[in-house]
């Protein structure tokens, strides 16, 4: 009995999550006449990938109009390669500051580590919201504003501090003797480190990078205010600002759907080196 | 081949004294064993000597080399881990090339001294699997073809044998011994396990609480323990404390038991050491040097006393009774067929009444 209703639940879950996602996929490959039919399609009668193209910013023949429709009003492409650029930036130098500095914190433990660690989570205690207008005002001055350059800067600032506490929570639990044993076979302190620690550690740098890329990628608030309304202008922004489309719901279906595949594609692929990591916070309730 | 020298190691974390004023010389060629129960300061002891942690005072000779304060990679040592601290990413092979790839050693050299060990060891189907896919004594041997491959000058187990099952554990043994006695590198071995240390050390380091009570040959541990500690940590079943008084009557010794009238008789060398008349002591009595006689006997026999039977283990071979007498419990060895009941009385003769050993009462040191 137990068993059967867990069973109804897990697929109650997996339906609450698939199913908008689907709509959207099933959205964005209509043509518009199709969006509000009764009964509902399940499934494209027409498919096509006219909302893509337009997305993207292409002109469309669309056959059903007779007519060449003209690309989206919105930078949705530009976005897109902006927020795959920032999330890059923010996950690698995540990993190549937070590393070291979890590995330091987390393996040598001295009176200081205590005020260290305040130190460095205390930033994250305050709700980022609260700062924002301060930052604004940093951001003008120092022309963070309205460059890809900036809007990195912000969500490093953001994210640093728990992706090095977390990895320090690994660290701190990582079996020191592997270390003892490649220092007594010859290898000098950073040896042991670059030949033994980290090819063994790589699960939890790699969630890392993961966890660090997608929290840029799907960070809203600094991204908007940082970076809408110019160049810089990353994808979340867009996407939130395209609301005004909700005549043309399948193009805003095809825009959502093509910011889903990067970070789809990435998770899936370091799924393979993310083995065991244990986090010490879930990510959900730190971040955004 | 090295002989090692400790001067006065000491190491202090924070509050806690791990190592105090710790002086042994470790000969060349020797295999020499740590042993003491667990947190007695022998894996730090283990850990300055590799130059894995530095003491807060004293000197590590290498033969005449001060090297306190080098570090690991540089003393050319070899040491095998309780927990074998096998790289999991890197292949047998290369978990035993390893030391030699970081001291850029040609290629082929590399490769012929990794064969030579792995046939040694015989895991030479092992050498393209990682650990997690061996076995925990496939993973020893791995650890100690990577500690052997390097040729060092001095080896240095940290309990190595606890993580196999105890069947395993008996063959390992025996193949440490011949290798070690093969090689001829010198040894430090640190363990709890007393079977260990007396069947594979020439000499024995015994150690309570960051001190070395005593250094000797395992037969000399045994006949001569240095104080009540080491006498009661030595030997299974543990030796039986007495307590008791000597009295130094005209050159005649006699060692009465605190509650009985036998007395036994006691050198007049120890006696005299004693303190004379009266002095409280205690005295060790090994179970081996107890027997059980059941019966009526008691009055005929010399150096005897009632006790009765509190529990009665079987070992097959043999069987070990533990008998309360005077408020205590002591233990005695016998012979399977002797089967006595649960508070049954028996009677308890001292043989081999000249091992019995002598302990100042306030200090627990040996006697004489």
């Amino acid at each position: 009995m137990k068993r059967a209703l867990l069973t109804i639940g897990v697929i109650f879950i997996v339906l609450w999550s698939i199913t908008p996602i689907y709509w959207a996929l099933n959205l964005s490959l209509m043509y518009h006449f199709e969006v509000y039919s009764v009964p509902a399609h399940l499934f494209p009668e027409h498919p096509t990938l006219y909302n893509y193209l337009r997305s993207l910013g292409f002109s469309v023949f669309n056959p059903f109009t007779n007519r060449v429709d003209p690309p989206v009003g919105y930078p949705v492409k530009e976005a897109l390669i902006n927020s795959l650029i920032v999330a890059s930036i923010v996950s690698l130098i995540t990993i190549a500051i937070a590393t070291p500095a979890g590995y330091a914190l987390g393996r040598y433990r001295t009176k200081h580590t205590g005020l260290l660690t305040t130190l460095l989570l205390g930033s994250r205690t305050l709700p980022p919201v609260s700062i924002l207008i301060p930052l604004y005002v940093i951001g003008l001055r120092y022309r963070l504003i309205g460059t890809i350059y900036g809007i990195s800067v912000m969500h490093l600032a953001l994210v640093l501090p728990l992706i090095t506490w977390i990895l320090m929570g690994f660290f701190s639990t990582f079996p020191s003797e592997i270390e003892k044993a490649a220092r007594i076979d010859g290898a000098t302190r950073l040896q042991a480190i670059i030949h033994v620690v980290i090819p063994t550690a790589l699960p939890a740098i790699a969630s890392a990078g993961l966890l660090s890329f997608l929290f840029s990628y799907n960070e809203y608030l600094f991204s908007w205010v940082f970076t809408s309304g110019t160049p810089a202008q990353t994808i979340q922004p867009t996407l939130a600002s395209m609301w005004f489309m909700i005549g043309e719901i399948n193009i805003m279906a095809a825009s959502t759907i093509l910011s889903l595949i990067v970070p789809i594609m990435i998770s899936l692929y370091f799924q393979k080196y993310i083995i065991q990591v244990r986090l010490v916070d879930p990510y959900a309730i730190a971040f955004e | 081949m090295v002989e090692v020298r400790l001067e006065h190691i000491t190491k202090i974390f924070g509050k806690t004294i791990a190592v105090n004023d710790l002086n042994v010389v470790i000969r060349d060629k020797e295999f020499f064993v740590l042993l003491g129960p667990s947190g007695c300061g022998k894996t730090t002891t283990l850990n300055i000597v590799a130059g894995l942690e530095k003491p807060t005072s004293g000197r590590v000779y290498f033969d005449d080399e001060d090297v306190t304060f080098l570090p690991p990679e540089e003393r050319n040592i070899a040491m095998v881990f309780q927990s074998y601290a096998l790289y999991p990413t890197m292949t047998a092979y290369d978990n035993i090339a390893f030391p030699l790839k970081i001291r850029r050693l040609p290629r082929d050299e590399i490769h012929k001294r990794v064969r030579e060990v792995a046939e040694m060891l015989r895991i030479e189907h092992l050498l393209d699997k990682k650990p997690h896919q061996m076995s925990g004594g496939e993973r020893q041997r791995v650890a100690l073809a990577r500690a052997i491959v390097r040729q060092p000058r001095l080896f240095l187990m940290d309990e190595p044998l606890s993580n196999i099952d105890a069947k395993l554990r008996i063959t390992a043994r025996t193949e440490l011994i011949r290798l070690q006695r093969e090689l001829g590198v010198t040894t430090i071995y640190v363990t709890h396990d007393q079977t260990e240390a007396f069947t594979m050390g020439h000499r024995i380091g015994v150690m309570f609480s960051g001190r070395l009570l005593q250094v000797g040959s395992p037969l000399e541990i045994f006949e001569c323990p240095v104080n009540t500690t080491v006498a009661g940590f030595i030997g299974i079943p543990p030796m039986n404390f007495i307590e008791g008084h000597i009295v130094y009557d005209e050159g005649l010794g006699k060692f009465y038991f605190k509650w009985s009238e036998i007395a036994l008789e006691v050198e007049s060398v120890v006696a005299e050491k004693a303190g004379g008349h009266g002095k409280s002591v205690i005295a060790g009595i090994r179970p081996q040097n107890l027997q059980i006689i059941k019966g009526e006997s008691y009055g005929k026999v010399n150096l005897a006393f009632k006790a009765k039977v509190y529990t009665v283990e079987r070992l097959g071979t043999e069987s070990v009774i533990v008998v309360s007498v005077g408020g205590e419990l002591l233990r005695a060895i016998a012979p399977p067929e002797l089967t006595p009941s649960l508070d049954e009385d028996v009677v308890v003769k001292i043989v081999n009444p000249s091992k019995v050993l002598f302990f100042n009462k306030s200090t627990g040191d040996l006697i004489a």
